[in-house]
């Protein structure tokens, strides 16, 4: 029956498959299959980690003028294959440089050495001889002169040299994209670039021009390296050359930004999202300003540690993007530009939907947030995300009451915060959108006691799933303190008590009943738990209370589930996703 | 056999007729129809007539069961996702997962009838369908729940599974 479909079709179905194991099981259940599964399975087989295991497969496909070089030079070519059953090289659309390279040092290491490969797999550094490096370093260059030989079409390029501790050790090697010979249409498609390092990217961009034209994504990070004056040429002229560039992020890159920036002037209806890192907006001439300006569809921007992003020189930019509807500026160098944010925030016209304020600001370093609060309150009441500086009471709950959209409220604690008191209002106060809450650590504590907590639990509405406090996280982090003496100062609360609107927000918290525990102080108290049986889902194990009740504290460990680290990168890529 | 029952009165709709590979003939309401593009292109081509389109490739029982499918999702957008922002597997939703629940043969039938009638919705859904069966299992597995011979000889196999031998802690 299986066998009436036709190639597109099992094509199709394997596309859908996303776990390489499984399209190993594809590959080996016969030759149709196999022929059908290879190329999926090799398309990006080094996107998510090295594995020094492809190598050998990979230099049987070189051509014999390839592996005979490699052999002059030195490289033992013992444990390579025999001809291969296909031409994997041709089967790659992405290329990962940076995994390419550490795959060939671990292939290049001792090939009896496990624990070398496992030093590398972990990213721990481990002493390669030069001789290794330089082996590592001529596979990937033949092997890079492969793929641009024999693919049919690469889609995305990502080489990022010096970047992580394995290739640190060439920060300074040239390096540059091979020739192309005969394979001209190789390039044609490709739509994502990444080029990170300290290298000279100038022949490498100038590789490319020409030869590409629908590069959507280009991401550059010099690692705040001396960046040659054609460097910045040769992008400009690269970003001028593409039909729709869409994404561009700029990280510590000491170049001509102004030129860079003013070649945008070819994309203002494109660009949707501008990511720069470490920018000095000081020496940017007012053309390229004006450029960024133009960028009338811009959805996303993200300003981190930048330099002199004062008013003066952010002036044509704040009013510019009224369609933005993800802003992050995190400003460690200087001061946040107040007008430059408020005017932002005034032209998004309620579209945004992102907003983050981070910046150095503490006791000693105030500045005016009032004005930002004020706008944030007027100006963005469908915000889904927000993340702020300290706040105290009052501006908590003015912002809760104008966003009643929101997903996630990540903020600052003020000093000597009445964190008890506020609790019970807060709980009342989240929109029932709102699954995330954090008070931010950077800035403070948020001292409550548990019966606050205990309170907040019991009337809040929202569906909440992570509530981090920083107070509390902090006692587990300090091993070295016994969790009884904090027990007997902060008594846990007794859950099973909980009820109504308290045990589901309980429930909803994800706690397990093993985690449930009776009261522990005074100490010897009797387990209230053993009367109240008709919880059927919140029962506790007869023998496990005792042992619980020991460790109280830890059960609020399980109620207080951290926030998730990579979550504003997570949203963001959904958000990438979604246009 | 007229389908397409939702609040919209059927009496301003249009109407479209589709002939089954026996020559049974179908009578849909044209927006369901022109959830493929097939038909729409066709629909676009020819003008408006009376005239039943032969679809000599889709047999009655799988016909009835594409129209139910293009009725319950006549409503919705049909957009087309790049590979890069495709769906998983595990997005199946509740009613497009009960209309899959059908023989394999059925399953299969579906697949190409979707293919050429060019429902890109409806091949992606039994797509995803066929890869959740496959998720999982061995090889063996596999041949044995598609009913699939080995004809790799011992040689090859082992070459085979030496070259991919990387992805098999993944």
């Amino acid at each position: 029956m299986v066998l009436r479909l036709a190639f597109e079709n099992f094509q199709q179905i394997f596309e859908e498959i996303s776990r390489e194991k499984t399209l190993l099981s594809c590959l080996l259940v016969c030759r149709s299959w196999c022929q059908i599964a290879a190329p999926i399975l090799w398309r990006r087989p080094l996107e998510r980690s090295p594995t020094y295991k492809i190598i050998p497969v990979y230099l049987s496909c070189l051509s014999n003028t390839q592996i005979n070089y490699l052999l002059e030079n030195g490289v033992d070519m013992e444990y390579t294959r025999p001809t291969p059953v296909f031409n994997y090289l041709s089967f790659a659309r992405h290329i990962d440089n940076a995994n390419l390279e550490i795959s060939a040092l671990q292939w290049c290491a001792p090939h009896d050495s496990a624990i070398d490969r496992l030093k590398i797999l972990k990213h721990q550094f481990i002493d390669f001889t030069q001789e290794q490096r330089r082996h590592a370093l001529l596979i990937v260059q033949e092997l890079l002169k492969g793929f641009l030989s024999q693919c049919g079409t690469l889609r995305s390029i990502n080489v990022e040299v010096g970047v992580d501790v394995a290739s640190s050790w060439r920060n300074q090697i040239s390096f540059s994209l091979p020739d192309i010979k005969g394979n001209d249409s190789v390039l044609l498609k490709l739509n994502k670039l990444v080029l990170g390092g300290t290298f000279d990217k100038t022949n490498f961009v100038k590789r490319l021009i020409g030869k590409c034209r629908e590069i959507k994504y280009l991401s550059i990070d010099g690692l705040e390296s001396e960046v040659s004056k054609e460097e910045p040429v040769a992008l400009s002229q690269l970003i001028s050359s593409q039909n729709c560039l869409c994404h561009l992020k700029l990280t510590r890159y000491h170049g001509d930004l102004s030129l860079v920036f003013a070649s945008l002037i070819h994309h203002v209806n494109n660009i949707q999202t501008l990511e720069l890192i470490g920018v000095n907006f000081g020496i940017l001439s007012n053309a390229s300003v004006y450029a960024l300006a133009a960028c009338e569809n811009l959805r996303s921007l993200i300003l981190k540690g930048s330099f002199h992003l004062g008013e003066e020189t952010t002036a044509p930019l704040s009013r510019a993007f009224y369609k933005l509807q993800f802003f992050s500026i995190d400003e460690y160098h200087n001061q946040i530009p107040v007008d430059f944010i408020a005017g932002f925030l005034e032209t998004t016209n309620e579209n945004l939907r992102y907003l983050k304020i981070h910046s150095s600001m503490n006791d000693n370093n105030p500045f005016p947030k009032e004005r930002i609060l004020d706008t944030i309150i007027r100006c963005c009441p469908n915000l889904e995300y927000l993340e702020l500086f300290q706040l105290n009471d009052q501006e908590i709950t003015s912002i809760l009451l104008s966003c009643n959209h929101l997903i996630d409220f990540i903020f600052g604690a003020e000093h000597g915060f009445e964190a008890n008191a506020f609790l019970e209002k807060l709980g009342l106060l989240l929109p029932p959108t709102l699954r995330y809450l954090k008070v931010d650590r950077y800035y403070g504590e948020w001292d409550c006691n548990y019966q606050a907590l205990e309170y907040f639990l019991k009337i809040v509405h929202a569906r909440l799933e992570c509530f981090e406090l920083p107070n509390i996280y902090d006692y587990f982090q300090d091993e070295s303190e016994d969790p009884e003496d904090y027990v007997f100062v902060r008594p846990a609360v007794h859950l099973p008590r909980l009820r109504g609107p308290a045990r589901r927000a309980a429930r909803r918290l994800g706690i397990p009943a093993a985690r449930i525990v009776p009261p522990v102080h005074p100490p010897h108290a009797p387990l209230i738990a053993d009367q109240e049986t008709e919880e059927e889902d919140l029962s506790v194990d007869q023998s496990k209370k005792r042992q619980l009740n020991t460790a109280g504290l830890v059960s609020y460990y399980g109620l207080l589930p951290e926030y998730p680290v990579y979550r504003d990168q997570e949203l963001l890529s959904k958000y990438l996703n979604d246009f | 056999m007229a389908t397409g029952s939702t609040s919209t009165n059927i009496s301003e709709l249009k109407k479209i007729k589709l002939t089954s590979s026996e020559g049974t003939e179908f009578v849909v309401d044209k927006d369901v129809g022109e959830k493929s593009i097939l038909l729409k292109n066709m629909l676009e081509d020819v003008g408006e007539n009376d005239m039943a389109i032969p679809l000599p490739n889709v047999t009655g029982p799988i016909l009835t069961k594409v129209i139910e499918y293009c009725t319950h999702h006549r409503d919705d957008f049909f957009i087309s996702q790049d590979d890069d922002n495709k769906k998983t597997s595990d997005d199946i939703d509740e009613w497009d997962s009960e209309f899959c629940k059908v023989d394999q043969g059925t399953l299969f039938e579906l697949i190409l009838a979707a293919n050429y009638l060019d429902i890109k919705p409806l091949l992606d859904l039994t797509c995803k369908t066929v890869a959740n069966m496959i998720k999982g299992k061995s090889p063996e597995e596999i041949r044995k729940t598609f009913n699939i011979a080995n004809d790799f000889t011992p040689e090859e196999e082992i070459q085979v599974k030496r070259e991919n031998e990387w992805c098999e802690e993944r």
